[in-house]
């Protein structure tokens, strides 16, 4: 079993990861990626800043690859995801999953980004079209605009 | 010149650049009668309170005296790891701490001395850090208002150089209260912050085990470093600090820090990380553990 799990400044080319995580054994491949879009909220999003607490961040992902691979004994799996700034339709993070039937791809796929969105500790500043800016996720950070509470993906 | 009212001395944040270097007195030479042994020796965390008290004054003060009587220096002889202990000492002797600061100022007289009397253990460097922040040194004084504006605290109080010859005249006039002495000189006050019990003294052995009961877990002394991400990191104005008298549990030090910094998130819409795992809120911290407060995450 392999799992890696990666914290990065650079772009993510998710084609990659699904051709280096495949071997023989692999039946299916799972591959979720979440991306920077234009709205969030009604609002119009111009870009995106990710700021993570790396060692934390690095541990927690890790853990939580650990469970998906003990709850659905998938063969491999690969998560990237980025952080700093980037523009619009920019890949955020990248889940791949190999298992030797899709069932359990599937689902191990869907948990990592679930447990990922809520465990893991990497925070979304949303700039606005209107030039101001927020913390996703921190009601009352985010200056005259207020609340707001969603996902980028 | 005077303001025998501490009401009419008014709060003020200025600063000059010709200020008087300023030194930190440690008042440990009090008889301590009721107490029954030296204040100064009395362990509240793991420390005894003359060192916890050293070691406040040295981040704001170049250097830092301690003001004792000559009898005490054999007692403070164990403290080998205490080489820098520099004694001052009071050679008016029996007339209460207006003679000790008088007996520093007499020997550095181009000093300000940020005096803290030793019985003080709740006192916290953020406690100093607005004092320091309000000195003026054209005043005599820079000093607590109680919120009630009827008290000026005399003894975790920066005097100016010049504040020695007020000193002198209210000891001619036989006037030896300090806290008399300090109401008749021009102050700049700092009112009190709202819930801080840090000029709550302790003066019987009573006292300090009903205090030590108290706050047997929230009792200063803990250095930790404290590191801010995302909305707290914006807050706070940095991305970490030392904490050098930390309460002991992590839901009491980050109260704390709301104070000093005006964090908007409540306690309970955070996780805290100590050493770079997630911990509870009530986990007793040790000195040099890393304490990260999380605000809620946005991954994905």
């Amino acid at each position: 079993m392999s799992s890696e799990f990666v914290l990065t400044t650079d772009p993510i080319v998710t084609s990659v990861l699904v051709y280096e995580i495949a071997d023989r054994r692999t039946g299916a491949v799972v591959s979720f990626e979440g991306r920077v879009r234009d709205h969030n909220l009604g609002r119009e999003v111009v870009a995106l800043e990710y700021e993570v607490y790396p060692e934390l961040a690095q541990s927690e992902g890790e853990r939580i690859h650990m469970e998906a691979v003990h709850q659905f004994g998938i063969l491999a799996v690969r998560t990237v995801h980025r952080f700093g700034k980037l523009g619009l339709a920019d890949v955020a993070v990248s889940v791949v999953v190999a298992a030797h039937h899709r069932d359990a791809a599937f689902a191990a796929c869907r948990y990592i980004i679930d447990e990922l969105k809520v465990r893991v500790p990497i925070w979304k500043k949303e700039y606005y079209a209107e030039h101001s800016a927020g913390w996703v996720g921190c009601p009352g950070c985010q200056g005259k605009h207020g609340a707001r509470t969603d996902a980028v993906s | 010149m005077t303001s025998p009212n501490p009401i009419k001395s008014r709060t003020v944040d200025a600063r000059s650049d010709n200020q008087a270097p300023l030194f930190g007195l440690v008042m440990a030479g009090g008889k301590s009668s009721r107490m029954g042994e030296d204040k100064s020796l009395l362990r509240y965390g793991s420390k005894p309170q003359i060192q916890v008290c050293h070691e406040l004054l040295q981040a704001f003060a170049s250097r830092v005296l301690i003001s004792a009587r000559t009898e005490q220096r054999a007692a403070y002889a164990p403290f080998a790891k205490f080489p820098e202990l520099e004694i001052v000492e009071d050679r008016f002797g029996d007339i209460g701490p207006a003679g000790g600061i008088l007996s520093a100022m007499a020997a550095h007289p181009h000093a300000a001395f940020l005096v803290v009397a030793v019985d003080l253990p709740l006192l916290g460097a953020d406690d100093i850090q607005l004092l320091v922040n309000a000195r003026d040194c054209k005043r005599h004084a820079t000093a607590f208002l109680s919120r009630s504006g009827d008290f000026l605290e005399p003894l975790c109080t920066i005097y100016e150089p010049h504040a020695q010859s007020q000193i002198v005249d209210a000891l001619e006039r036989n006037v030896r209260c300090l806290s008399r002495i300090l109401c008749g000189m021009d102050v700049a006050s700092v009112i009190q912050p709202d819930s801080s019990a840090a000029l709550t003294n302790i003066n019987s052995r009573q006292e300090f085990e009903a205090f030590k009961d108290s706050t047997s877990n929230i009792a200063a002394g803990v250095r930790v470093k404290v590191r801010y991400f995302a909305s707290l990191r914006e807050q706070a104005g940095h991305t970490e600090e030392v904490v050098a008298d930390a309460p002991l549990n992590a839901a009491a030090l980050y109260d704390r820090l709301r104070r000093r910094y005006g964090f908007l998130l409540d306690l309970n819409e955070l996780r805290v990380a100590v050493n770079g795992s997630f911990a509870d809120m009530n986990v007793q911290l040790a000195a040099g553990d890393e304490v990260v407060f999380i605000p809620p995450v946005a991954g994905g």
